[in-house]
């Protein structure tokens, strides 16, 4: 492959921090079988200023994609774009080294330096990076960075004496002093107890706001990810399932695997579909379910899909001793178990040998054994195509 | 050794499960290296192939060669009448049958002594753990050659105290200068670093898997038996191999116990050969047997590799989060710790105290009460008026520091290219180091010797020629050493530093060099205390103008037969080795905490 020195400027300046086209890893095999894709056919967009967050189970090939993206591995085939510029292409053999391309990163484990203080870790990028300035200013800029991250009392020490949230706030710190046009984050807050996590994820979100600097997050932890990001790109086993925004990916999931991997939802397998005037007929195990919303993309009829619907508008009522007048959506079922979590209450269900889940209203006498009716409201029931 | 794979730090959570063998670490974007990094790795696998595969090819060269008296490169000609001569000799037959019974008898006394004490220290509850684990070990710190002169003093028939005592209690005669004594000695000498590679096995054995043989009321030799020899049998076979191949090529102890009685080993038998008293040395059956006992010993260290492959399947035995319960030795406990003491007096704390005793004395005699009022220290002083011994102290300085410093640095280089994968060949380099595991020293010392009586670059007769060998043979060792540092070694921090922008020297040198130092220091006083005391190397290529202290001390025990001076040279070079190593050691402990 043709090494190229620095990255090649295309003429169109977009406003696009990264473009990322088809791009596919694969990883050899024993000769003879057939190689696989940790990262398989990925697309997708980071526009300037914004925060986007990979998100997807361990082994989907998020954080293999990230390195690709800082040049730490080399992918198979696709494209790479980072401020306009070509920085990896598998078809016209471009391949810019991580040192080339303008980025910074965050590692899982902070990669902090050991020998050194924490002031020559924060100013090593502005030393010995691709910007490099001299003199005096280095010192200056470098404390300004500490005083803006809370680490400025302790910039003479070793940088080991440092605590887990100092160790992420300074590789922060020592990743925007380089000036990246993108910066990159691996699982940076894995390593946290959860309450350090909570804090720091909020921290980690203002700073970027703040610095207005482009971020790549890459994470496993759904709530880190619809908490931080402006866009969310979920993957799974190296494809990409979904780009959104958070609240459109909790709202509208477009695939079954979206829908339970983000929050939690029923997912019900449709045997046959019909199109009507208010939506989608489906045939599910416990009849006919209308479906308000409609994620696919062809609009026509067949077999195979789920029905979605989230356990807080899956609506319940206490079936009562007369014969029961039951409208479309209405379904009879019965209580499995019912768990009293404070504000709410979380039922199971049995409804025609089907399990579901309700949160209903803390005040709901719902007991085991119960008969109840359920209702899956049509404009907050989905069906999904896969 | 520490050839143990060590798995990676850390994987890309998208790398498929590791099956099998899994590449230590996937590949990254670096296959296309700056042309300087390419050149230089070229540099180094000409260097690497020029020092390891040279000298054995003049070996082999020189063994075709039908030459008695005259340098091999003088006759004209291939013949196999060297092989045949010595394939012919009745000297083959016996000196077969001594290396034979010599490397499987010290392999069964190490074998025996660390599989007891690893088991005792590790499993069972005897008192003094903390202590005498330790204490086991201190053998390492002290050269070979002190150590067979200094069991040549303490048991010799003479006035050995060790030897007149047991005449004294069992009026038995004991002599060192036999192949039972060189046995023991190299037993001994070998313990230390088959305990280490036996012990953590038998450690981290699970010990649930031994309680559960006793909830079913299994007694204990029935559990030794059926459950913990089967799960430290590969690490105890790899050790063994191990063994037989240090036994193999074991220069010192066979030379100093063995050469008065004339019984030869194969590695002796080649020095002699080379510098027999007569002055006429046979080049031709010196480098005969020279290509003889290489080729046994690199098919050991093949099978060697196999085994610690095999090793790793029995992950069962690496447990973690267990809490470490001991084995209760019961109404045995004191008796076992007593003979465990009386060996550690004996085997190590005896040999040394009369190598001390004997460096007091005035002349060789047996330690006593009465003996303490004539001390002197004039054998020390003595050393002073050795002929050039200024010389002799610089040339020692010279080989010892040039050999640490030149071999820890290529080692870095053939370590970090091979971790990284950076260059072509760059793991084929790495690989082609241990090959020199499997050439003895003194085949190594021969080899390198026919090579530059061949070739005139006028470092035959310098300090150089011993740098060039020692340098040789501490590469493998020097460059898994700083390989397992960089394993350790979080890839984070490389990472950060190369998305920096920094170019490859700048973070190599601001970041990944500074990490490293504390295992380079290791790498160099390791290489230190073991250049120091490497004799069968030194020896070959010793001329007048190049001697060594280890050479001085040979000389001065085995022609001068001067006890005194020589053990006060031997307590120097204990001090020194024993300084490095526990520096070494003391290291890798600060690390740790």
């Amino acid at each position: 492959m043709t090494e190229t020195a620095s990255p090649t400027t295309t003429a169109t300046e977009s406003t696009e921090s990264i473009v990322i086209t088809e791009l596919r890893k694969s990883y050899e095999r024993a000769a003879g079988t057939s190689s696989t894709y940790a990262v398989d056919g990925v697309s997708f967009d980071v526009p300037r200023g914004k925060f986007v967050t990979l998100l997807g189970p361990s082994g989907c090939g998020k954080t293999t994609t990230l390195r690709c993206v800082a040049g730490l591995e080399r992918a198979s085939e696709g494209r790479i774009e980072m401020a306009g510029s070509v920085v990896f292409d598998g078809r016209r053999k471009i391949f810019v080294r991580p040192e080339e391309r303008p980025i910074a990163m965050v590692p899982q484990s902070y990669g902090i330096w050991p020998h050194m203080t924490v002031l020559d870790n924060a100013a090593f990028p502005m030393r010995h990076g691709r910007n490099r300035r001299r003199g005096r200013d280095v010192r200056k800029r470098a404390m300004e960075m500490l005083e803006q991250v809370g680490l400025a009392p302790m910039a003479d020490r070793w940088a080991t004496q440092l605590s887990g949230g100092q160790q992420q706030r300074l590789a922060f710190a020592r990743a925007l002093l380089g000036d990246p046009e993108v910066l990159l984050l691996d699982e940076p807050l894995s390593n946290l107890d959860a309450k350090l996590r909570a804090r720091l994820r909020h921290e980690l979100r203002s700073f970027q706001e703040q610095f207005g600097v482009t971020a790549l997050y890459v994470t496993h932890d759904q709530s880190e990810a619809l908490a931080l990001s402006d866009t969310v790109v979920v993957m799974n086993q190296g494809h990409v399932e979904q780009i959104d925004a958070p609240e459109r990916l909790y709202a509208h999931p477009r695939s079954s695997f979206v829908a339970d991997f983000i929050g939690s939802a029923n997912l019900l397998p449709v045997h046959d579909v019909s199109r009507g005037r208010d939506g989608v007929v489906a045939k599910t195990d416990i009849g006919p379910v209308l479906c308000g919303r409609d994620e696919t993309e062809e609009h026509g009829n067949g077999a195979g899909g789920f029905v979605c619907v989230r356990p807080e508008h899956v609506e319940v009522r206490a079936a009562d001793r007369e014969p029961i007048a039951m409208a479309e959506t209405e379904f009879l079922g019965t209580v499995v178990s019912s768990e009293f979590l404070g504000d709410r209450l979380e039922l199971v269900l049995r409804v025609a040998d089907v399990t579901m889940t309700a949160s209903a209203p803390a005040k709901q006498p719902c007991r085991p054994g119960d008969s109840v009716v359920v209702r899956l409201d049509p404009s907050a029931t989905s069906y999904l195509a896969s | 050794m520490d050839l143990t794979t060590a798995e990676p730090a850390r994987m890309p959570a998208a790398t498929p499960p590791p099956r099998g063998k899994a590449p230590a670490r996937v590949p990254t974007g670096r296959k296309v290296a700056p042309a300087a990094g390419t050149v230089v790795n070229l540099v180094m696998i000409v260097l690497v192939g020029y020092l390891v595969l040279v000298p054995l090819a003049i070996l082999l060269y020189s063994s075709l060669k039908p030459s008695t008296t005259e340098l091999p490169f003088d006759v004209p000609g291939f013949s196999l009448d060297n092989f045949r001569t010595v394939f012919e000799s009745s000297r083959i037959g016996s000196v077969s049958l001594n290396t034979l019974v010599y490397v499987v008898g010290s392999l069964a006394v190490a074998l025996v002594l660390s599989l007891c004490l690893a088991y005792l220290f590790e499993r069972t509850d005897i008192p003094g753990r903390r202590v005498l684990g330790p204490l086991a070990l201190a053998p390492m710190a002290i050269p070979v050659t002190v150590m067979a002169i200094a069991w040549a003093l303490v048991a010799n028939p003479v006035n050995g105290p060790l030897a007149v005592a047991i005449h004294k209690i069992l009026g038995v005669h004991l002599d060192i200068y036999s192949l039972g004594g060189m046995i023991v000695v190299t037993g001994i000498f070998g313990f230390p670093s088959m305990y280490l590679m036996i012990a953590p096995a038998l450690g981290r054995l699970n010990p649930e898997l031994e309680e559960a043989a006793a909830a079913v009321g299994a007694p204990m030799w029935r559990r030794l038996r059926l459950i913990v020899v089967p799960l430290v049998t590969p690490a105890v076979a790899a050790a063994s191999i191990f063994m037989v191949v240090v036994a193999l090529e074991g220069f010192a102890i066979p030379a100093v116990l063995g050469l008065p009685d004339q019984i030869f080993v194969f590695s002796s038998l080649i020095q002699y050969s080379m510098q027999p008293p007569s002055g006429v040395p046979n080049y031709g059956q010196a480098s005969t047997y020279g290509v003889i006992i290489l080729v046994l010993s690199l098919i050991l260290l093949m099978i060697y590799r196999r085994r610690v492959r095999d090793t790793n399947r029995f992950r069962v035995v690496v447990g973690k989060g267990y809490r470490q319960t001991r084995v209760g030795l019961g109404r045995w406990r004191i008796p076992i710790f007593v003979v465990v003491c009386l060996y550690m007096f004996i085997g190590i704390v005896l040999p040394l105290l009369a190598l001390l005793w004997t460096s007091l004395s005035s002349y060789a005699r047996p330690i006593s009460w009465a003996g303490l009022r004539s001390m002197t220290l004039t054998n020390y002083s003595d050393l002073l008026s050795v002929p050039d011994i200024d010389k002799i102290l610089l040339n020692t300085a010279e080989v010892v520091l040039v050999t640490a410093t030149v071999t820890t640095a290529i080692s870095v280089w053939i370590a970090v290219a091979a971790s990284r994968r950076q260059f072509p060949g760059s793991t084929l380099l790495f690989e082609a180091t241990f090959l020199v595991y499997g050439v003895p020293s003194v085949v190594l010392g021969a080899a390198v010797l026919f090579l530059y009586l061949y070739i005139p670059v006028g470092i035959y007769g310098t300090v150089w020629i011993i740098v060039v060998a020692l340098v040789t043979r501490f590469l493998p060792r020097g460059s898994r050493m700083v390989q397992t540092a960089l394993m350790q070694l979080d890839d984070g921090l490389i990472e950060a530093a190369r998305v920096t922008g920094a170019s490859p020297t700048t973070v190599t040198r601001t970041v990944l060099l500074p990490l490293l130092r504390p295992a380079l220091w290791k790498c160099w006083l390791w290489i230190f205390a073991h250049a120091l005391g490497e004799l069968p190397i030194a020896l070959l290529l010793t001329g007048s103008d190049n001697r060594t202290l280890v050479v001085l001390l040979w000389d001065t025990f085995t022609s001068s037969v001067d006890y005194p001076t020589a053990s006060a040279l031997a307590v120097i070079l204990v001090l020194i080795s024993t300084i490095a190593v526990w520096l070494v050691n003391r290291r890798s402990t600060v690390e740790e905490v």
